[in-house]
Order: C-alpha cells, then sequence, then structure tokens
C-alpha cells in the first residue's frame, strides 16, 4: 500500500491556462508545489470512497448505465489510472462545458470540485492505496433502476405524475428511425402547473439505442408545447421557483423521439416524471423552454421557408415538424462539413421581448465540438454566457441556478458559434473522409441551440428581475468604504 | 464543367450557350487556392453561382441478391446556376469499374429551399465488397471534390423498399402509421417500355423520341405494392386510406443546359388504386438525355422510401 500527501495545487488543466491568462498565475510542479504539500494521507476509505459514492455511483453500479460498478475497493482499485485521467481530463462525471468562462452555477452540476480531482488524482498517483477499512463510509442502498428520479434530492420528493411512453422495438441493425409516439396524461382534474419534468429511459437497455426526444405536452385544441426537449445525457427541466408550465385534463406526452439500433432487438420505453406546483398555487410566469436557433443563419443557408420534407402530415412520418412560430428559427439550416478538417457555424438570435435564460442546450452531432454562447447587449456591452463542450453521448441541459439565470433585455443579440471536428482526432468521427451534411440521422449533422427562456410580460418585471439581481450581488460583494469591489 | 444559368435559361430570356467557366475559375488558374480546410467559408455559402456541387455519400443497403447498393447524392451551393460535369476526368467513379452511373447534371438550389438531391444513383457493389471504398470524384474550376461510399458503418446502413423500424412497430402498442407511406411505391413508365421499376436502385426506361423546342408529355403509373410485396411486419392499410405522395422531376444526363418541366414536383393522394401522373418536359438542345423521377412516400431526410425511374430520351432537331 502506497502513502501519499495532498497537495494544494489544482491539476485541472483548463484553470491553469486560465490562470496563465490573468498574469502568470499558472501552477508549475516543483518546488513550490512540494512546499504547498501537507503530510496528510490520501486513501480510498476516507477520502475517495465518498467521493464515489456522491458522483458517481449513481451510473457506475449493478444494473445501471456505467460499464463497470465502483462501489467497493476491489471494484475500484483495478480502474484507477483510468479514473484519474478521465477526471483529470474531465471527461468524467460528464459535465462538459467549459469551467473557465462564463456561468458557472447550475441546479444539476454533477461535476468534481478542483479539490476532489485532487484527491482522486493524487490517490492514484500513489498507487490507490486503500487505508483503514474503518473509515469507509457505510455503502450506499440503491434501488431498483426504475425507483431511482435524480431530481428528487433536488426536489425533496419523487414526482407526482409519471407518464411511460408505449413500448417501442428498436430492431436489431435498422436503419435510424423516429417513431411516433403519443401518451395519455392521466391522474389529473384540474390545470396544474409543472415545476419540474424529468425524463429517463424506462429500462436501462432503452439507453443504448436513444439518441433523443422532443416530448411536448399536446393540448386538447392540438397545440404543442415543446419546452421538454431532451437528448441522450440529459436529465430534464427545472424551472426557476416563480415560472412553469400548464398542464391540462386531457393532455397527452408527445415523445417525439429518435432511436438508433445496436446488434440486437431493444423494447424502448421512455419515461417523464413530473414535479407540480400545489394546487392553486400556480408560478408568477409561463416558461417557454422551445425557443432555440441555428447555427447557421448567418451563412446564407437558413433561408428556406417551407422545406419540401416537411410538408408531409403527421401521419406520413416523423409528426407535424413544420417551421416554429418563432421566424427566426429556422429548421433547415443546412451545413457542409468537409472531409477531414474542422468547421464553424455561427447563428444570431434578436431578443424581441426581455427574457430570463433557464436552461441551455447544445446539439452538434458526432462532430460537434463545442458551442459558445455570448450575448450583445443593447448597450453595447459583450459577454461569453458559456462555452458548451460537446458530447454526443451526454448531451447535457445545464439549468441555470435561479439566481444565476443570465437576463436579457430586449433587444439583445445572441450569437451561437459551433465548432465541428471532422477529422480523425475526433473519437466519435465514424468516417472523417465524409462530406457531412445537415440531417435528422446520427451520421448526418445538426447545429442549433436549445435555450428555456421565461419571457417578462412587461419591462417593469424586467427591472425588478434585474433589481433583486444586483441587490443580490451587493449582499454577496459588499461595496468598500472606497466605492469600489471586494476583488 | 460547364455552368448554366438556371433561372435565365427557364426564362427564356437567354439562348442557352456553351460558356466557359465562370471569371474566378480563370482567375484560379493563376493565383492557387489554399487547400480545402482554409476555404471552408467559401465552401460553405451559397451564391448565386461560382460555387462547387459537392458528392455526398447517402448510405448502402443490401440487395435480395446478396449485393449492396451505394447511394450518392449531392450538394449544390449555387441558387440559379446549373453545373454540367461529363463523365470522365472530372466526373468519374473509381475503381473504374464502378464508373458510368453518376449524373452528368447537377440542379442549383431548389426554389422550394432544397438544397440536397438525396440519393439520385447508386452502384451496385459485389457481396464480397468488404471494406473498399468507391469514391466519387468532381472536379469544379481545378478543385476535386471526393467522398466515399462504403458498407463498413452501420450507421449509413439505409432502408431501400420499407421503412424497416417503423414496420416493425406496427404492431406495439405505438400509434400505427399508415402502411403505405412507410414504402417505395411501385412505378411503371407509360408510354415508354412499360417497365416497373420500385426502390432507389431504380431502372432506366425508354427511349421516347422528341423534335427540339417541343413538349414532351411523359406519363408514369404509381401504385402501393401488392400485400405480398410489404414484407412480413406491415399489414395492408385498409381500403380508402390516401397516402401522400410526391414526384420530383430532374434531368439526369445529356447535353449541357436544363430541361424544363411544367412541374418539377407535384403531390398527390394515393390509394389503393394506381394514379396517373403526366409532366411535360421541353428541350431546346437535341442529344440524347436521361431524366429522373423521384417518386417519395416518406421522406427524404430519413432516407426512405422512394423510387428512382429514369427515362431516356431522344432529342432530334
Amino acid at each position: 500500500m502506497g502513502t501519499t500527501t495532498r497537495s494544494s495545487r489544482v491539476a485541472v488543466l483548463p484553470l491553469q491556462l486560465a490562470a496563465l491568462a490573468l498574469g502568470g498565475l499558472l501552477v508549475l510542479p516543483g518546488a513550490a508545489v512540494s512546499q504547498a504539500q501537507t503530510e496528510e494521507e490520501v486513501t480510498f476509505a476516507r477520502d475517495v470512497a465518498p467521493i464515489l459514492q456522491e458522483k458517481c455511483e449513481t451510473c457506475h453500479r449493478e444494473g445501471s448505465i456505467g460499464p463497470m460498478p465502483l462501489t467497493t475497493y476491489d471494484e475500484v482499485r483495478p480502474w484507477a489510472p483510468l479514473i484519474k485521467e478521465k477526471v483529470v481530463s474531465l471527461v468524467m462525471p460528464p459535465w462538459p462545458i467549459d469551467r473557465t468562462i462564463g456561468v458557472q452555477r447550475f441546479k444539476n452540476d454533477r461535476s468534481l470540485s478542483d479539490e476532489q480531482i485532487q484527491t482522486i488524482s493524487d490517490w492514484a498517483d500513489a498507487g490507490a492505496p486503500l487505508g483503514d477499512v474503518a473509515e469507509l463510509p457505510a455503502p450506499l442502498e440503491w434501488p431498483e433502476w426504475s425507483d431511482v428520479w435524480r431530481f428528487e434530492e433536488e426536489l425533496g420528493r419523487p414526482p407526482d405524475l409519471v407518464v411511460s411512453s408505449p413500448a417501442y422495438m428498436v430492431a436489431a441493425n435498422s436503419a435510424d428511425d423516429w417513431p411516433w409516439l403519443e401518451s395519455q396524461i392521466e391522474g389529473i382534474d384540474e390545470q396544474r402547473w409543472i415545476k419540474a419534468a424529468e425524463f429517463r429511459p424506462g429500462t436501462a437497455d432503452t439507453w443504448n439505442v436513444f439518441h433523443h426526444a422532443n416530448p411536448g405536452i399536446v393540448k386538447l385544441d392540438g397545440t404543442s408545447d415543446g419546452s421538454l426537449r431532451q437528448t441522450r445525457g440529459n436529465e430534464g427541466t427545472i424551472y426557476a421557483d416563480d415560472s412553469g408550465t400548464p398542464l391540462d385534463p386531457g393532455d397527452i406526452v408527445r415523445w417525439n423521439m429518435h432511436m438508433y439500433a445496436i446488434d440486437r432487438d431493444v423494447d424502448a420505453v421512455l419515461q417523464l416524471g413530473f414535479w407540480l406546483y400545489p394546487k392553486d398555487e400556480p408560478p408568477t410566469y409561463r416558461a417557454d423552454g422551445a425557443d432555440g436557433f441555428s447555427c447557421s443563419q448567418y451563412t446564407g443557408h437558413g433561408f428556406a421557408s417551407d422545406p419540401l420534407p416537411w410538408r408531409f402530415g403527421p401521419e406520413l412520418r416523423g409528426g407535424p415538424r413544420g417551421l416554429s412560430t418563432n421566424p427566426q428559427v429556422v429548421r433547415q439550416g443546412d451545413l457542409l462539413l468537409p472531409p477531414n478538417s474542422w468547421a464553424t457555424y455561427r447563428g444570431v438570435y434578436v431578443m424581441d421581448r426581455a427574457a430570463r435564460l433557464e436552461i441551455a442546450r447544445a446539439h452538434l452531432h458526432l462532430r460537434g465540438r463545442y458551442q459558445i454562447l455570448e450575448a450583445v447587449y443593447p448597450d453595447g456591452r459583450w459577454e461569453v454566457i458559456n462555452k458548451f463542450h460537446f458530447d454526443h453521448d451526454w448531451q447535457t441541459g445545464f439549468l441555470y441556478e435561479d439566481d444565476a439565470m443570465p437576463l436579457f433585455p430586449k433587444g439583445t443579440v445572441l450569437i451561437v458559434t459551433g465548432v465541428f471536428d471532422n477529422t480523425a482526432d475526433n473519437p466519435h468521427n465514424p468516417d472523417p473522409d465524409q462530406w457531412v451534411v445537415r440531417g435528422d440521422r446520427t451520421v448526418d449533422s445538426m447545429c442549433h441551440f436549445r435555450m428555456g427562456l421565461t419571457y417578462f410580460e412587461t419591462e417593469e418585471e424586467f427591472q425588478a428581475a434585474v433589481d433583486e439581481r444586483e441587490a443580490l450581488l451587493r449582499r454577496e460583494r459588499p461595496v468598500s468604504d472606497d466605492g469600489g469591489g471586494d476583488e | 464543367m460547364l455552368r448554366v444559368p438556371h433561372v435565365l435559361v427557364l426564362t427564356g430570356t437567354l439562348v442557352l450557350a456553351a460558356t466557359a467557366a465562370c471569371p474566378s475559375a480563370a482567375l484560379g488558374q493563376l493565383v492557387p487556392r489554399p487547400p480545402i480546410t482554409q476555404q471552408d467559408w467559401q465552401l460553405r455559402t451559397v451564391r448565386e453561382s461560382g460555387q462547387p456541387v459537392i458528392p455526398i455519400f447517402e448510405g448502402w443497403y443490401p440487395e435480395e441478391n446478396g449485393t449492396y447498393s451505394l447511394c450518392f447524392g449531392f450538394f449544390s451551393l449555387n441558387r440559379s446556376e446549373a453545373l454540367h460535369i461529363p463523365v470522365g476526368p472530372d466526373n468519374f467513379i473509381e475503381p473504374a469499374r464502378f464508373d458510368g452511373s453518376q449524373p452528368t447534371h447537377f440542379s442549383p438550389l431548389g426554389a422550394d429551399g432544397m438544397t440536397r438531391e438525396y440519393c439520385v444513383f447508386t452502384v451496385n457493389v459485389p457481396s464480397d465488397i468488404a471494406d473498399e471504398r468507391v469514391w466519387w470524384n468532381l472536379q469544379v474550376d481545378g478543385h476535386t471534390y471526393r467522398v466515399p461510399g462504403h458498407i463498413t458503418a452501420r450507421p449509413w446502413r439505409v432502408d431501400n423498399l420499407v421503412n424497416s423500424v417503423a414496420a416493425a412497430s406496427m404492431g406495439s402498442e405505438a400509434e400505427a402509421p399508415v402502411a403505405g407511406s412507410l414504402v417505395a411505391p411501385v412505378v411503371t413508365l407509360e408510354g415508354a417500355s412499360g417497365r416497373v421499376v420500385r426502390g432507389k436502385s431504380g431502372a432506366t426506361a425508354g427511349e421516347l423520341t422528341v423534335r427540339a423546342g417541343s413538349g414532351l408529355p411523359i406519363t408514369i403509373s404509381v401504385a402501393l405494392p401488392e400485400e405480398d410485396e410489404l414484407g412480413d411486419d406491415l399489414d395492408p392499410d385498409e381500403e380508402g386510406v390516401l397516402v401522400r405522395q410526391l414526384v420530383k422531376w430532374t434531368k439526369f444526363r445529356g447535353p449541357e443546359g436544363v430541361v424544363r418541366f411544367s412541374r418539377d414536383t407535384i403531390e398527390f393522394e394515393l390509394g389503393p388504386e394506381p394514379v396517373e401522373q403526366t409532366v411535360m418536359a421541353t428541350f431546346r438542345e437535341p442529344g440524347n438525355y436521361t431524366l429522373l423521377a423521384q417518386v417519395l412516400s416518406g421522406s427524404f431526410s430519413s432516407q426512405c422510401c422512394w423510387t428512382n425511374a429514369y427515362v431516356n430520351v431522344r432529342v432530334e432537331q
């Protein structure tokens, strides 16, 4: 059993680069590091196991989606070098966002802290010592897959309502498909408002054939609320405490899913769990999570007003995939990615009303590397909201904390830049010699950006939100006597 | 390679002439262009004219005889200009034994916004093709654009006659789609050889004859497959259920210059009985042409299902 020490250095590369940008503060290995080290031993029992329980076991346990269980020392020890590699490179836990720029406070943040990464790294470097077994945390009792709702911890209770999709058999080695499924929502007899919605495969095997689904709530009058768009690796939506979407008796869930086959038949089932606001206590705002925009509007491709395939009705294939009611959302934003090359696309979206960004999600398909969301405000200020790394398997919807949700005044110009890597260096790329075009299939590509927006009814409401945010910031960062901030 | 101002030809205000490549091509001979990776912005930008056409590999599917078919389409970056690239050093498939089935006419973007021409031809490869790649090469203004087709990657597997996954769901709890919407229709080329064709691999009929400048009516009959052609997963639809269909006519091969169709696309509903659709094609230049009718019951973007029907036409002076 080896012995090591816990150091205070930060080993995460992106943060080192950020430090460099801040003026030569880059921490390098060497004497300075040694001076910062303490003599405390890092062990699996005391230091690593709690981290794995908190951030890893939900997937890495028997019956879940992780490729290997990581619940005991014997299970973890052989993987120690790989675990270090994955956590230091920020591949695992999957949290595909640049941690050095933009907003960093999210409700569903599953990433490790810098300290946790350092602990795992030091432990692996020291030969992955077990330590004192008396310090091992008690094993977690994980419920069956079908009983796990990730939002339960955040929201304090299981969902109030669960809707399952019809079973759908994805045949072995078949082509990509977009089945058209609907489910009646049972169990409500009056209008209720959705506080949160979690989306999950109904079985672990469903995960293997699930590309994405864009479930929407279809009203009796036939209108559809597409605010619940989901993807592989994305859990769902938690609205701000003052916003939500209505659910009425008679509503149905239209699943609008994209499945792709593997080498065996899979019976796929998807589920939506709804957390509801109390009766007679609707939220102040109605969230509109369906807005999004294409990366290719700016390049001259996004001009199509009625692309041919969409003319066909829902009874044929894929449903009413007509244009969005928002004229800025162009569905036929074409792409063309040259072989063995990188490519970038950019789209622009002008806020015609003041709004609050609650959820953000990139969507790029296999060649996607990242998307950058920027805002240029009406007063000329500009800032990067976030740089979203893209992993086809973990298309995360980032749920901003209520007091960190970006506020966009009317007239804000949002810019999204999509960056593609159609080279052999991209591990997801099935063939870098292909010209890649815009298409629904997994091997084709897309570039659009989904936003969960809540619009303010009046400028006064928006200003109130701004005032509240500024007051909060003042409390967190008290103004000093000389009038300057505390930085 | 010849460029043809598509819109002007259609309005008849310009006498067709075999114009040489655009000025940018001449400039390109003097100033070497940067490699593809450094000219992405230009490549991706759709312009009225002067842009290339990009070959696209759409996917592959197995044939009943154990061979495979590779599907190719193309992506034009020109809004108004059609390109004419004869089979030869600027338009060839390699290995050479697979050369010859590709188009020579490359339409500009359609007025309907369709930027892609999906699977306009197929290359049939033997069952032992293994991991060999079949490259379609196009040279435009001195630059080569090429793409490989192959059967090695499952994600490029496409359906041909029946949308297999959706068909497999017909017996599930899912809301059953209309069976006829999941199959490639049966197309009969009336007035030609009466040849019947179904699926993307297509077949060529003809030859029809017409004088230059005169209109040639071409009629196709479209029908849903017989029950025994639907496959094990599909039940025939109840009588009276209509399925929307689309016929899309394009020039596929022939002398430079476009062919004018009375209607480029025709939408109609199809029930148990075959439906005839007629288009009037007008040719300005004499020569031997091949026209392509794509008859669609699904969607191009999901790659299923449609039938490619080719018609040979000899245009006399």
